[in-house]
């Protein structure tokens, strides 16, 4: 695995002023092996189910968006909020970035790295992002509340990421902690037509005893039937 | 046919409340007793599912096929669980407020 720089999310916009400072760093360390969870979509908090929260930067700019980003930076660019972060923050493309995360050796950090990584990198062994942030409101008790607000539901069906940890890197302590530990893949006996076979893997929350039994199975997509925004992608790809 | 999509379901081992996932959760209500994922069409801003959609109704159908034919998998290897992957009427009724138990006693 390896570990990311999230340089600054006002990135774009200190471009302008000074250069930055870091007044808050945060740190947010997942069990993920690819990014493709990370980046692919956006859940908002739902208003009428506190418990209903869910993972990703785009709650956070809703709420906060003068101050954590500007528009300009990458708001715009839903449904890839992290993606898009990166892009606008770092200046580097989707394809170097990801490429970075998944060519990386396992528990190896990236040369030059700062105690901080060696320390994501090779005592925790997890993939980070350190967020270093400018704004005082995004401290790492903003963090730790974020992180205690939404569900552990909400990583039942990713496939790279199964465990969050917010670690306060001067401490050296885990703050926040959301994860389900994912049980051997079986095949049980289930007949359906058309399908050759259904994996049912157990997914338990590692901080309390609720568990969930996840069956998966893969079905022929009918040809003419596609997602909306992939017959954009297509007609706009023609043009 | 085009290409293969990944189809999930997930049933809690205590009854709790139920969502629609497109990789992450949408904010759709649901009373399934369980949670599914599929590559559903949401709408722009990924909150809920498009309405009279072919594809999100060809997903659905296709998530109640897996549900029936693990609904009765589990009655054969865990009876006393199978129960918990089905939505029974009377609860859809109750939950809509129409359910009013009704208990007599001849005598």
């Amino acid at each position: 695995m390896s570990v990311a720089d999230l340089a600054s999310p006002h990135g774009a916009a200190s471009r302008n002023s000074q250069a930055p400072t870091c007044a808050q760093s945060a740190h947010l360390v997942s069990r993920s092996h690819t990014m493709s969870d990370l980046t692919s979509s956006h859940v908002a908090r739902s208003t009428a189910a506190p418990q209903a929260a869910g993972l990703g930067l785009k709650p956070l700019v809703r709420r906060f968006r003068p101050s954590f980003a500007t528009r300009k930076s990458w708001v715009q660019i839903p449904p890839a909020p992290l993606n898009a972060l990166i892009r606008a923050i770092l200046g580097r493309s989707k394809r170097r970035w990801l490429s970075t995360i998944g060519d990386a050796p396992r528990h190896r950090c990236p040369t030059g790295s700062t105690a901080e990584h060696l320390y994501l990198c090779e005592v925790l062994r997890r993939t980070g992002f350190v967020l270093r942030l400018e704004d005082p409101r995004f401290d790492l008790k903003f963090f730790k509340e974020w992180i205690a607000g939404w569900d552990v539901s909400s990583l039942l069906f990713l496939r790279g990421l199964q465990h969050v940890q917010l670690v306060d890197l001067d401490k050296r302590q885990v703050v926040g902690d959301r994860g389900v530990s994912v049980s051997k893949p079986k095949r049980p006996t289930v007949s359906i037509p058309n399908v050759t076979e259904v994996e049912q893997v157990t997914l338990t929350d590692v901080a309390s005893t609720r568990a969930w039994t996840r069956y998966t199975t893969r079905y022929p997509r009918p040809r003419q039937m596609r997602a909306t925004h992939k017959r954009w992608a297509k007609w706009f790809a023609y043009k | 046919m085009g290409e293969m999509v990944r189809l999930q379901i997930a049933i809690p081992r205590r009854p709790e409340r139920s969502r629609i996932f497109v990789g992450l959760p949408l904010e759709e209500e649901s009373d399934l007793p369980f949670s599914v994922s599929a590559p559903f069409d949401p709408n722009v801003d990924r909150t809920h599912l498009r309405d009279h959609n072919k594809l999100n109704e060809w997903l659905i159908a296709r998530i109640g096929d897996l549900a029936s034919a693990v609904a009765v998998a589990r009655f054969e290897e865990q009876p006393r669980q199978g129960w918990w992957a089905f939505t029974l009427m009377w609860q859809r009724w109750r939950s809509a407020g129409l359910f009013i138990p009704v208990v007599s006693r001849a005598g």
